[in-house]
C-alpha cells in the first residue's frame, strides 16, 4: 500500500506543516539538536579520553594484561582500591616459571614482574603518632607497651632539647622561654619517673606543649611498584628520567617519581613558592587577589622555623648580609627570624625579585631535598606476616612518565627495585637463599614438610629438628633480623645481580605487553585457559580491570552521559508527543476530511510518523553535522587539561579527540526511536478521527 | 431505469446518552445514473444524515443502502474507504480544503491517493479539471488566497478529478452569497451534463433546488413527497 506517490505527498504535506508552524518545529527541533550533539559530542570525547587514559595506563605501567595469583582475596587495584589498608592479592611464587609459560603464548610480547606496595619514609614527626599509641597502651594497661612507647618519646624529647640548644643565640622570646622550659622539663629523668603516678596529666603535658614544638612534616607514605628496572624502562615507552639516572641494570635502588619528589620530598618552604610561581605564571593568578595564594604565603612566614632551623651561625650571618645587600631588608639591627619573616612576606610587586633570591642565596644552605639523590632512603615496611622492616635502598634518580608529568594519578608510584621490594615484603631473595643455606649448614638443619612437622619433632627419631619453611614465606626466623644493618652493607648494595637472580622469586603481579593490542580480550582468555590447563595459579585481566576505580571512570561518565541524554530525550519525547496531539486535534477536520476523500488510517498514520521524523532527522542531522565539526575542530586544536587528573586522562597537557562513526549511527537510531514513540499516541487520536467529522460545521 | 444508488427502509438512528434518536426514519430511493438530484428540506430533517449514508462515511441502523451494487453494511471500513476513493466525490459545505496545499495540490490529492496514476496523467488530469472550473490563473495559490467561490471550484475540481460515479454535495452553497451559490451549482450543473457523473446534493434553498432534476423533500427524517419535478424558483416560501 506504501507507494512512490504516497511518499511524495507524505513528504510535502508534513514539510508545509512543518513550515506553516514555524516556532513549534523549531522548539522541537532545537531539543533534538541538543540531544544529537550531546550524542555525538559527549560519546566521540569519551572515546578520546578513554583512548588517551587508556595509553596513559598501559604505556606507564599496567600494560595490557595484568596477572597475579587465583588465590587471591581481593581484586588487584593498580592505583589502590577501594579497601582502605593494602590489599591482598596473593603472590606469583615462582615468577621465572610464569614468565616462561607466558612467553610461550603467541600474542604475549614481554612479561614484567611487580610487586606494588606502600611503605613509610621517615622524614616524619613521630611524636604525635607515638603519643597517640602511648595513651592507649595507658588505657589498656598495658606495661610493656607503655614503657616502650615511654623510651620512645623520651628520646624524641631529648632531640628536641638538643634542638634548641642549637637556637641558644637566635630566637629568645618569652614564648621560646617557657617552650624551653617545657622541654626541659618533658627530657628530666623526674618526669617520666613520675610519670606512672599520673600518666593521663602527663600525656596532656607532652601533647599540648611538647608535640606542637617538633617542626618535622609527617611521615610520607610512599607507594612504590617494585620491578625489574631495565625491563620496566625498555617496555613502558612513556617512561624516562628527569633527575639524576636509572637505577643501573641489576642493582638494588630506588627511583622517585618525580612529582612525588618534587612536592614531598622538597623543601616546604620551597614547594610553596614553586606553587605560587606557577600559579603567576602558567594560570594568572594574582597574589593580591587570590585567597589559596595568600594562604601559601601566610604558611611561609609562619613557618619561617623550616628555613631558619636549617642554618647554622655563620650561614644566617650569609643570609643576612645578603638580604640586606640585595633586597635592603634587615638595616636596622632586627632579629634574623623577623627578617626572615619579612623575607617570606612575598606580593606580586617583589615576588619574582624574592623568588630568584630565595634560589640563589638561600636553598644552597638548605637540605633541599629531604632525600637526596645519591642519598640512602630508609623505607619502613610491613610484611606479609606482619613484622615491621627497615630497609636502606640508594636513591639513584627521579622519572616520570612522559607528558603526564603534571598528574598527581600517574605520579603517585615511584620504582624500587625487585630484590629490595622482596626483602620489604618478607619473601626469599638470592641473598637470603644463600644465608639460610649457610645456616642450615652451620646448624644441621633438616627439611621437614610442615605437615609432618609433628610426627618428625615429637614421634621422630633425630633428636633436634628446626623447620625452615621457606618456600613459603612465612619463616619467622627471617623476620628477626639478627644481622641488622650489617645484612645491607656496601657489598649488597653495589651487587650486581643477573637477569635470572632479579626474575627468580616471588612477584605479587606482572605485567605484559602485547604484540597485537586488538586482540586484548582474547588473549585474557587464552592466559586464563593456559593457567587452568598447567595449573600455572594465575588470573589474568585487562588494564582497565586492573585499574580499579581509575579504569572504571570511564564507565562511570558515560553512564551519566547517558542518563543525560536519556533525559533530555524523554523531555523531547513528552513534547514532541504534546504538541504533536495538539496539532492533531487542530488537525481533526482536515485529517476527516482526507479520510472522506478515501485516504486509509495507514495514510494517516504515516502522515504523522513523516512529519516528526522529519523534524527528527532534519535537527538530528543539522546537530549531528554541528556535533561533528565541534569534534573535528577540537581534534585540530585540543583541549586544553585544566586540572591534574584531566591530564592524565588527557594523556597529556591536550587532548584531541576523533569521530567514531558509529555514533552518527547511533544517532540516527536514537532519533528514529523517539520520533517513532512520540508519534505513537497521537496516532492512535488521529486515526480515530472519522470522515463525519469533516462534514462538521467549523465553529 | 440504471440506479447507481438503492436505499430500502433505511432508518438511522444517533444515541444521545440514553435517548435514541431517530434522524432517518424508513427512506426508500432510488437514484439513477447521471441525475442531478437535490435533497431539500428543514435543518434537521436528516439532509446531511441521508447524503452520510449514501457517501458511505455512516452506515444505516436498519434497512439496506446500495452503492454502484455493494451493500455498504456488508462493507468492512477499508473497502467503503476504498468505494469512497474509487466511486465518490464530496463537496463540503465549508470546503474542506488542505490549507498546507495550493490549488493543484489539492486538487492532486485524490489522485496520489488512488496510487496508480503517473505524474504526466496527474498534471494533465488536474490541469484540465482546474482549467474547466475555470482557475487556471490561480493553480498555484493557497486556498487561504482564494475567494469563498473560488475555494469552492477548487472543491469541485477535487470531486471530479478521479471521474467518481456520484458526487455528493452537503450544502454547497450554504457560505456563499446567492451570486456566487448560483454559479456553483450551475458549474455542478455543467459538470453533470458533460459527463455521466451523478450529482447529490443537499440544500435549504429554494433558489438552488429549481437546477435540479429531482428534489426530494426530507421532513422529520422521512420523504414528504416525491414528485420528482424541479420545484418553481418562487412557489416555495423560505
Amino acid at each position: 500500500m506504501f507507494s512512490v506517490f504516497f511518499a511524495e505527498i507524505l513528504i510535502k504535506i508534513a514539510i508545509r506543516n512543518l513550515f506553516s508552524a514555524k516556532l513549534k518545529s523549531l522548539i522541537l527541533g532545537s531539543f533534538v539538536f541538543a540531544g544529537t550533539i550531546l550524542v555525538v559530542v559527549g560519546n566521540s570525547l569519551l572515546d578520546s579520553i578513554d583512548d588517551s587514559m587508556s595509553r596513559s595506563i598501559v604505556d606507564s605501567f599496567s600494560g595490557h594484561i595484568q596477572v597475579y595469583s587465583d588465590s587471591a582475596k581481593d581484586e588487584l587495584s593498580l592505583f589502590g582500591g577501594m579497601i582502605m589498608g593494602r590489599e591482598d592479592i596473593g603472590k606469583i611464587d615462582d615468577f621465572a616459571g610464569i614468565r616462561n609459560e607466558l612467553l610461550k603464548i603467541d600474542n604475549v610480547l614481554s612479561v614484567i614482574p611487580m610487586g606494588i606496595d606502600t611503605a613509610l619514609v621517615q622524614k616524619a614527626n613521630t611524636i604525635d603518632v607515638e603519643l597517640a599509641e602511648l595513651r592507649d597502651a595507658v588505657r589498656t594497661n598495658n606495661k610493656p607497651k607503655i614503657q616502650a612507647k615511654s623510651r620512645h618519646i623520651r628520646r624524641i624529647v631529648g632531640l628536641l632539647e638538643g634542638e634548641l640548644k642549637n637556637l641558644d643565640n637566635v630566637a629568645r622570646t618569652k614564648d621560646r622561654q617557657e617552650d624551653e622550659e617545657h622541654i626541659r622539663r618533658a627530657a628530666s629523668a623526674v618526669f617520666w619517673s613520675d610519670f606512672s603516678q599520673d600518666p593521663l596529666a602527663a600525656l596532656e603535658f607532652l601533647e599540648n606543649k611538647i608535640a606542637p614544638l617538633s617542626l618535622e612534616s609527617q611521615d610520607i607514605f610512599l607507594r612504590y611498584i617494585g620491578t625489574n628496572i631495565e625491563a620496566f624502562k625498555a617496555t613502558f615507552p612513556l617512561f624516562e628520567v628527569v633527575k639524576g639516572n636509572a637505577v643501573p641494570n641489576g642493582r638494588r635502588g630506588f627511583m622517585f617519581n618525580d612529582f612525588i619528589y618534587e612536592t614531598q620530598i622538597k623543601h616546604k618552604v620551597a614547594v610553596r613558592i614553586d606553587t605560587i610561581k606557577k600559579a603567576r605564571d602558567e594560570e594568572n593568578r594574582m597574589l593580591a587577589t587570590d585567597e589559596e595564594l595568600q594562604q601559601l604565603v601566610r604558611q611561609n612566614v609562619a613557618q619561617f622555623k623550616e628555613v631558619a632551623f636549617q642554618l647554622d651561625d655563620e650561614e644566617t650571618a650569609m643570609v643576612r648580609q645578603h638580604l640586606k645587600d640585595k633586597l635592603n631588608l634587615g638595616t636596622d639591627e632586627q632579629e634574623f627570624s623577623i627578617i626572615l619573616q619579612q623575607f617570606l612576606e612575598m606580593n606580586d610587586d617583589n615576588f619574582s625579585i624574592r623568588e630568584r633570591f630565595f634560589y640563589e642565596y638561600i636553598t644552597p644552605h638548605l637540605a633541599l631535598y629531604a632525600i637526596p639523590i645519591g642519598g640512602t632512603l630508609t623505607i619502613t615496611g610491613l610484611t606479609r606476616a606482619g613484622y615491621v622492616r627497615n630497609v636502606n635502598v640508594p636513591v639513584y634518580g627521579t622519572f616520570q612518565f612522559k607528558s603526564l608529568e603534571k598528574s598527581a594519578l600517574s605520579g603517585g608510584q615511584n620504582l624500587m627495585d625487585m630484590m629490595t621490594f622482596r626483602d620489604l615484603y618478607g619473601f626469599g631473595t638470592a641473598d637470603r637463599v644463600e644465608e639460610n643455606a649457610e645456616i642450615k649448614k652451620e646448624f644441621g638443619v633438616v627439611e621437614v614438610a610442615r605437615e609432618n612437622a609433628d610426627e618428625a619433632l615429637f614421634g621422630g627419631e633425630d633428636a633436634a629438628i628446626v623447620s625452615d619453611s621457606a618456600t613459603t614465606g612465612f619463616d619467622e626466623f627471617k623476620n628477626v633480623d639478627l644481622q641488622g644493618a650489617q645484612r645491607y652493607t656496601q657489598a649488597l648494595l653495589e651487587r650486581i645481580y643477573t637477569s635470572d637472580e632479579i626474575n627468580t622469586g616471588v612477584a605479587l603481579n606482572a605485567a605484559i605487553m602485547l604484540k597485537d593490542p586488538t586482540r586484548l580480550d582474547e588473549t585474557v582468555a587464552v592466559i586464563n585457559r593456559v593457567s587452568q590447563e598447567k595449573n600455572l595459579g594465575i588470573q589474568a585481566v585487562t588494564w582497565r580491570a586492573a585499574s580499579g576505580l581509575v579504569g572504571q571512570f570511564i564507565t562511570l561518565v558515560r553512564a551519566v552521559l547517558y542518563v543525560a541524554i536519556f533525559i533530555i530525550f524523554v523531555v523531547a519525547l513528552v513534547i514532541i508527543n504534546n504538541s504533536m496531539v495538539m496539532a492533531t486535534l487542530e488537525r481533526v477536520r482536515e485529517i476527516g476530511t482526507m479520510r472522506a476523500i478515501g485516504a486509509q488510517r495507514g495514510f494517516v498514520l504515516w502522515m504523522l510518523l513523516v512529519e516528526t521524523a522529519a523534524i527528527s532527522l532534519f535537527f538530528g542531522g543539522v546537530g549531528a553535522m554541528a556535533g561533528s565539526g565541534l569534534v573535528l575542530t577540537l581534534g585540530q586544536v585540543g583541549i586544553p587539561a585544566g586540572a591534574d587528573i584531566l591530564v592524565f586522562l588527557f594523556s597529556g597537557p591536550r587532548l584531541y579527540p576523533f569521530l567514531a562513526p558509529i555514533h552518527l549511527v547511533i544517532a540516527f537510531f536514537v532519533l528514529l526511536g523517539v520520533s517513532v514513540a512520540s508519534t505513537f499516541y497521537p496516532a492512535l487520536i488521529a486515526m480515530r478521527v472519522t470522515p463525519l467529522q469533516a462534514m462538521q460545521e467549523e465553529e | 431505469m440504471n440506479a447507481i444508488v438503492t436505499l430500502n427502509e433505511v432508518v438511522k438512528e444517533y444515541r444521545l446518552g440514553s435517548v435514541v434518536v431517530p434522524a432517518v426514519r424508513g427512506v426508500t430511493l432510488a437514484i439513477d445514473t447521471g441525475e442531478f438530484l437535490s435533497i431539500a428540506g428543514p435543518s434537521g430533517s436528516g439532509k446531511t444524515t441521508l447524503l452520510n449514508l449514501i457517501g458511505c462515511v455512516d452506515t444505516a441502523t436498519r434497512g439496506t443502502v446500495t452503492v454502484d451494487g455493494q451493500n455498504t453494511a456488508t462493507l468492512s471500513e477499508r473497502a467503503l474507504t476504498d468505494l469512497r476513493l474509487h466511486k465518490l466525490g464530496f463537496i463540503f459545505q465549508s470546503f474542506n480544503l488542505i490549507g498546507v496545499l495550493n490549488v493543484f495540490q489539492n486538487v492532486e490529492f485524490p489522485l496520489l491517493l488512488l496510487g496508480n496514476v503517473s505524474k504526466v496523467e496527474r498534471t494533465r488530469r488536474v490541469e484540465k479539471i482546474i482549467e474547466q472550473v475555470g482557475l487556471s490563473e490561480h493553480i498555484r495559490h493557497r486556498p487561504n488566497e482564494l475567494s469563498g467561490g473560488q475555494r469552492q471550484r477548487v472543491a469541485i475540481a477535487r470531486a471530479l478529478v478521479t471521474n467518481p460515479r456520484i458526487v455528493l454535495a452537503d450544502e454547497p452553497t450554504a457560505n456563499l452569497d446567492s451570486v456566487t451559490g448560483d454559479k456553483i451549482i450551475q458549474l455542478m450543473k455543467h459538470m453533470n451534463d458533460n459527463q455521466d457523473t451523478t450529482f447529490i446534493f443537499s440544500t435549504h434553498d429554494p433558489k438552488v433546488t429549481r437546477y435540479a432534476d429531482r428534489v426530494i423533500r426530507l421532513k422529520d427524517g422521512q420523504i414528504d413527497d416525491e414528485n420528482g419535478v424541479p420545484a418553481k424558483p418562487l412557489a416555495v416560501s423560505a
